[in-house]
């Protein structure tokens, strides 16, 4: 499974008819026309009007107010964005099984499990009720989901976090008032990407890198626009092998026959292998084909097995994981140099 | 059927199924030239068509037309050895058996072999076979429907825990695919694993069809022959778990094949059970083989599982039978 749901997938007709029915209901007669998209999503920025005791906020699912104050905040899906700018939530959904993400664990000790965000119903609204959050934040395509969350507390409903993580980190800045911190954060994190951007061109010169992932009988390539695929291909710049494009297009991810290895022209690559049973064995049975042996980056000796949870976490804090993968495993000398002295980690090291 | 006519007819199937396994080897996601593709097969070939002829393609083809040959011969000897028309791998609940063995074996027993989950496989569906039959051939209630309900109720009750297992193990995406049935990455290993029980269930096969035979017309005739009815069904049976073990622990659950080309062969080659395993191990194999190209072909870009090919149309198949009442005569 995927640890994060493509936060801005092209949707199913049910899920679209879903969000339309979501717009429909939580939209007051004002806002705008249908073919523009409402605050908090996109790189549309939440629109804030301050008032005397707090604030309301225009967002993806409508306006809500949201007192001066707030320190209970329950997340669906935002956990990245908030730790990254210090703010720790008291409950978050989980993936790859029954907890949080690993690179999340360890910031929401104290956090309430709020149950899976992958099918429809899965939020334990009874958990999220017992976390007792003063506010909820939350990036769900459902509109029923949105109301039941409402009913328990103020909900602001973001979406396209993952394609437009610096817009989202800056919405929940406004949101929760603490606007400097958010901007600090994110400088924090352009210096790391520029930094990386620098020290990964010169040392790969155009060289290509490419995302596997090994499942049970097959492999699946993972494109540009989702999970790490902007963080390799848009933040860092770095060269996508040409199948990608072929296979994956627009999309999430394609499955890669075995014959095309040998056409899977990454100099480096990236395996992507869940911590699921027969997994290892699965990618044991796919290394002895000589179509895999014939890949250049096999050729080279140059595969990689990585952290599955934050490859695949599409939030901003695994986004920061993948650039410290990328950066150790291709070039440990700029790291052994100091060159990212107070930039490696998920998040800026001064965040309280 | 005379011997020359059913000889002619397995003469005919040996050469449709070797036209259909060269079509097979021939055609994938990538275009190989024939004359560099007879270089490979040759042993002169370069290094990525090889790669992609003798590394990639042969093992999923002599995979898929073992696999096919295995539940097709399986469901012949469990139509034959319960007198049962709708008796099959799957629809008696071996399929989903051996699956949910094989399951556990992979969460509880992680860097199974190949070999290994063949051998877990076995005990899944013999299992499963002991139920089914205990609840339906040998009930003493019922006509053929009451084998169909006993392994429709073990495929619900082995289906849900193999779901539940797959949810509870959060293994949806990863396990989803083989939990459908499909050949996509079958090793060399897998076939090395697959081929000698195979092999030996086929042997063992074509030496128990004249029992099988003698066993169809019923027990009081296969007495009357001289034959052990309870001895030869046992065999049968256990021939049976083997088969059908053996494809489900490479290919996953592949429903129907073993309950509609017997009832196919059977049309074309008669009642003999000497003509029906060779020719349901050959059609099996062709239909296999062919449905295993028509998915790669028809869907280069989305991978879809065997089974969700095998099991429509065998469905279709077997709904016909049904309606016109040909499966009551075995």
């Amino acid at each position: 499974m995927h640890a994060r749901r493509p936060r801005t997938a092209p949707p199913h007709a049910y899920d679209l008819a879903l969000l339309a029915l979501a717009v429909a209901a939580c939209s007051t007669p004002q806002q705008a026309a249908p073919d523009v998209a409402p605050p908090g999503t996109a790189d549309h920025p939440v629109e804030v009007d301050r008032v005397d005791g707090g604030r309301w906020v225009r967002h993806a699912g409508g306006r809500t107010f949201v007192p001066d104050g707030v320190q209970r905040i329950a997340t669906v899906g935002l956990a990245d964005e908030l730790l990254f700018i210090g703010v720790t939530p008291v409950g978050e959904v989980g993936s790859w099984g029954s907890r949080f993400l690993p690179h999340q664990q360890p910031f929401l000790e104290d956090a309430t499990y709020l149950g899976g965000e992958h099918l429809p119903h899965a939020v334990r609204l009874e958990a999220v009720f017992a976390a007792r959050p003063d506010l909820i934040i939350a990036e769900v395509a459902l509109a029923d989901t949105a109301r039941a969350l409402a009913d328990i507390a103020p909900t602001i409903v973001l979406r396209d976090a993952e394609t437009h993580p610096e817009a989202r980190v800056r919405d929940l800045g406004a949101i929760l008032g603490v606007e400097a911190r958010a901007e600090a954060a994110l400088a924090w994190r352009r210096r790391k990407l520029a930094a990386a951007r620098e020290v990964l061109g010169a040392t790969l010169d155009g060289q290509t890198v490419g995302v596997l992932r090994v499942q049970l009988r097959r492999l699946k390539v993972y494109g540009a626009r989702w999970f790490c695929g902007p963080t390799l291909y848009d933040d860092l710049g770095l060269r996508p092998p040409t199948l990608v494009a072929e296979r994956v297009g627009r999309g999430v991810n394609a499955w890669l026959p075995l014959e095309l290895l040998p056409d899977f022209d990454a100099d480096h690559l990236f395996l992507m292998v869940a911590p699921a049973p027969g997994i290892r064995s699965a990618l044991e049975g796919v290394a002895e084909s000589p179509a895999w042996r014939l890949m250049p980056a096999a050729r080279r000796g140059d595969v990689h097995t990585v952290d599955i949870h934050h490859w695949l976490g599409g939030g901003v804090m695994a986004r920061s994981l993948v650039v410290d993968d990328l950066l150790r495993i291709l070039a440990p000398e700029a790291i052994a140099a100091g060159r990212f002295d107070g930039l490696l980690g998920p998040r800026p090291p001064a965040s309280p | 059927m005379t011997r020359r006519s059913s000889t002619g007819t397995l003469a005919l199937g040996v050469a449709v199924c070797a036209g259909v396994l060269a079509c097979a080897v021939a055609s994938g996601t990538r275009s190989v030239p024939t004359a560099s593709l007879w270089r490979s097969v040759l042993g002169a070939g370069d290094p990525v068509t090889d790669a992609v002829v003798l590394g990639v393609r042969l093992p999923r083809v002599v995979a898929a037309a073992l696999v096919g040959a295995a539940l097709s011969v399986a469901g012949a000897l469990m139509q034959g050895a319960t007198r049962n028309p709708l008796a099959g791998p799957s629809l008696a609940g071996l399929n989903t058996g051996a699956t949910l063995a094989v399951l556990c074996g992979v969460l509880w027993l992680p860097g199974v072999s190949a070999t290994a989950a063949m051998g877990v496989a076995f005990v899944g569906a013999a299992a499963a076979a002991a139920v089914a039959l205990t609840l339906g051939a040998f009930g003493g209630l019922g006509g053929p429907s009451r084998l169909v309900l006993a392994g429709a109720t073990l495929n619900l009750t082995l289906g849900a825990a193999i779901v539940g297992l797959v949810v509870h193990h959060q293994l949806h995406m990863d396990l989803l695919y083989w939990t459908t049935g499909g050949l996509i990455g079958v090793t060399w290993s897998q076939v090395r694993a697959l081929a000698p029980a195979t092999v030996l269930g086929l042997g063992l096969a074509v030496l128990l069809a004249p029992s099988v035979t003698a066993l169809s017309l019923g027990d009081d005739a296969a007495g009357s022959l001289g034959l052990r009815a309870a001895r030869t069904r046992a065999l049968a049976l256990g021939c049976v778990v083997l088969l059908a073990g053996a494809a489900v622990a490479v290919a996953g659950p592949i429903g129907f094949v073993g309950l509609i080309v017997p009832h196919l062969v059977r049309g074309l080659v008669g009642g003999d059970y000497r003509r029906i395993v060779p020719a349901a191990a050959l059609a099996g194999a062709t239909l296999l083989v062919g449905a295993d190209l028509g998915v790669r072909l028809l869907a280069e870009r989305v991978d879809v599982p065997l089974g969700c090919v095998t099991a429509p149309v065998g469905g279709a198949a077997f709904v016909a039978l049904l309606w016109r009442g040909r499966a009551v005569a075995t």
